[in-house]
């Protein structure tokens, strides 16, 4: 194994070292023959070493200096795609537009159930409504929207000869979305003379107390 | 700056180093010789090539630029040993002026053999291991030698070739007395191939017989072939043409003779390469008159000029292989070298760039730090924003997902359209199931109908509203179809029917 290295850098040194035509060339012409050769390889080990012991160990320690603001900055180009300012602007003004449709408190039930029942009034229908609000499930504790609940009676008016037309007009109406209240249950009876009695039972969305306004 | 150059620069150095060297004040007899300074033909152009043939004793020596003879040189002493030839040579190299350092020889002596061999006609490698073989045996009895083989005609199945054999002792010799001088020498050819060039040009047809006789110092060579075809055999006759016609005579007709029974060619021709034609009238007497002799005055410097025709590869060059490693090696540093400067080019070129981004990003980072308390309040702004988008989001969700679609009239309504003439509700009741996320709902009602058509007309029915848009599924075990008597005098069927079921459940 030794002896097969020392031949290959005896070769080595041979072909690199080589002046044509002066096969014995002294060592000082030889070296000087591998100047062209050798001058480069150690150039580039100087740089090599250079860049190792110097250049990265100082780029590196710049950068490992710079780390928190790079990352800040990283934070805010991540927050930056995740969303955009005009998106933002329309979320905000579309989460208001859906929160004037909710109560904002129960008490504001009455008017709209008032306005409901002018409204079945004037499709030939008579009604009483009554908030049940004790009946109503509580809200979870993060939920935005709680619900106040009421019931109503419909009978229709003397005169009304097209009940029923009338009452799917009237039903129709009786889940407006602004404020927002929902037809939840409808009970519809004929008796002997076939006068239908109407019961319905209706919720209306009411911004919970621990939500802010958008 | 090419090779030729770079060493033509490094050997005017060393030559000047040499004569700086101080001369000795006082002369005493050293009857050693001291080292030889390199010479100064090194120090010009040296793409210059020196041609010896040393035939027997008889050295001749030409120089040659770009194949065309400048000076030539004998040595009028005769030339046998190495010792003899090492005397010489400083002679020769300063009465040519020679400047270069490559040289081939034309060598005939004693000491380099031509044997006549046969091998099977197998394949060349099988061929080529039979023959190695030969030499390792040859090597053991006679030693190291340099050896190269030159096919001939094939007769009887064999392959037959000539083996040139010249002892790696006499090689080795020669070569260190020429690199003492800074000599190259890169051919080493035996006569027989300027010899098998000239012949190959005779004017004769193509294939004719000749048998081409030359003299070599005080041995004669023998050539028999054909022009333009291969070569019959040569043999070499230790005897002197101008001084000793007749004995060459008789060996030349017994070579014709040999020619004649061996390879059944009959030569009528002998062409004599000789320096005066004045053996070719004993050579006329020994081979037959009805033979011609052509005589073609030939020195051997003109063996020379044919020589530096011929390729360095010529394959019966014993140093074919000599030169193969030096181009070889000729290639592998110029590789290397191409290939340090590249990289190193490369390494550069790299690392400009990679300063060029290092001085961008330091810069970027400069600037960030100065936006510091910018970006801080950025990114408080922007996680403000999104937490708020995210909540808004999540208040339109839940009040979008949490209202109710107006099932209870679209259910009515639906019912109402679909109802049969006959029949009439009493009863309806539709409610939201938060549990299940769907409505149930049960329908009462009345027909007035035979309980058949009334079965049909609630299948009809419930067909219908399963098929509706409010996706209707019914409870079978709470479907009643009962008959009632509703009109005293029993004119007509009613029946009573109740349906329960789920509507647009998820």
């Amino acid at each position: 194994m030794k002896n097969s290295l020392q031949n290959f850098g005896r070769v080595c040194w041979r072909i690199l070292t080589e002046v044509p035509g002066w096969p014995d060339a002294p060592r000082n012409l030889r070296i000087r023959r591998l100047l062209p050769i050798i001058a480069p390889v150690v150039a580039m080990l100087l740089l090599f070493l250079w860049n190792l012991v110097w250049v990265h160990p100082r780029i590196q320690a710049v950068r490992t200096a710079h780390q928190p603001i790079l990352t800040l900055a990283q934070e805010v180009a991540d927050l930056q795609l995740s969303g955009s300012d005009l998106h933002a602007t329309e979320t905000a003004a579309r989460a208001a537009e859906v929160g004037r449709t909710l109560l904002t408190e129960p008490s504001q039930l009455a008017p709209a159930l008032e306005k409901l029942k002018a409204m079945a009034h004037d499709h030939g229908w008579e009604a009483t409504f009554h908030s049940i609000s004790a009946s109503a499930p509580p809200p979870a504790p993060e939920a935005a929207v709680s619900f106040v609940m009421a019931r109503g009676k419909l009978v229709a008016a003397v005169g009304n000869t097209h009940p029923f037309p009338s009452l799917l007009t009237c039903l129709e109406q009786f889940s407006p979305s602004d404020p927002w209240i929902d037809l939840m249950r409808l009970a519809l009876r004929a008796d002997e003379q076939g006068q239908p009695t109407v019961e319905v039972y209706l919720r209306a969305g009411c911004r919970a107390s621990h939500e802010k306004t958008p | 700056m090419s090779d030729q150059d770079e060493i033509a620069k490094l050997l005017a150095e060393a030559n000047a180093e040499a004569e700086a060297v101080p001369a000795p004040e006082t002369v005493e007899p050293a009857p050693a010789p001291a080292p030889r300074r390199p010479p100064s033909r090194i120090v010009g152009r040296n793409s210059d090539v020196l041609g010896v043939a040393w035939f027997n004793g008889a050295l001749h020596a030409a120089t040659f630029r770009r194949q065309k003879m400048t000076q030539s040189w004998s040595c009028g002493t005769p030339v046998r040993t190495v010792a003899e030839f090492e005397a010489v040579i400083d002679e020769a190299l300063a009465k040519l002026e020679f400047t270069g350092t490559e040289m081939f020889l034309i060598l005939e002596n004693e000491l380099f053999s031509h044997q006549a061999e046969s091998i099977p006609a197998f394949s060349a490698s099988a061929g080529r291991t039979v023959l190695k073989g030969r030499i390792q045996r040859h090597e053991q009895a006679h030693g190291r030698v340099l050896w190269v083989s030159q096919p001939t005609v094939t007769v009887k199945k064999e392959q037959s070739l000539i083996l040139h054999l010249l002892p790696t002792s006499l090689y080795d010799e020669l070569n260190r007395v020429l690199l003492t001088r800074h000599l190259d020498l890169t051919r080493i050819l035996p006569l027989i191939v300027p010899l098998q060039y000239e012949l190959n040009k005779i004017p004769s047809g193509k294939n004719t017989p000749v048998i081409v006789v030359a003299e070599m110092g005080t041995s004669t060579a023998v050539v028999v072939g054909r022009v333009g075809g291969s070569l019959l055999f040569s043999r070499t006759i230790l005897a002197d043409l101008s001084r000793e016609p007749g004995r060459v005579g008789v060996e030349i007709n017994r070579s014709l003779l040999y020619a004649k029974q061996q390879f059944d060619c009959a030569v009528d021709r002998i062409w004599l390469m000789a320096q005066n034609s004045q053996a070719s009238a004993e050579l006329h007497a020994k081979c037959g008159t009805a033979r011609k002799i052509v005589v073609l005055p030939v020195t051997p410097i003109d063996w020379l000029q044919t020589a530096i025709k011929i390729s360095p590869q010529h394959p019966v060059n014993l140093l074919v292989g000599y030169l193969k490693t030096k181009s070889r090696h000729r290639l592998i540093r110029g590789a290397l070298l191409a290939a340090g400067w590249l990289g190193l080019a490369g390494m550069i070129f790299n690392g400009l760039n990679e300063a060029s981004a290092w001085r961008e990003e330091n810069a970027r980072l400069i600037a960030l730090s100065r936006r510091a308390t910018a970006l801080n309040a950025e990114k408080a702004r922007l996680t403000l924003r999104n937490s708020s988008v995210e909540r808004d989001q999540a208040f339109i969700n839940q009040v979008e997902n949490d209202r109710l679609p107006p099932v209870p009239g679209r259910l009515l309504g639906y019912l109402a359209s679909v109802l049969p003439v006959s029949a009439r509700l009493t009863d309806f009741n539709v409610k939201w199931e938060p549990e299940t996320g769907g409505w149930s709902f049960r329908i009462d009602g009345l027909i007035e109908a035979d309980e058949e058509t009334s079965r049909d007309l609630v299948s009809s029915l419930q067909a219908q509203l399963t098929k509706s848009p409010l996706r209707a599924r019914f409870n079978e075990n709470a479907r009643l179809l009962v008959a009632a008597q509703l009109a005293p005098n029993g004119a007509n069927d009613v029946q009573r029917f109740s349906l329960e079921g789920v509507a647009l459940e998820k």
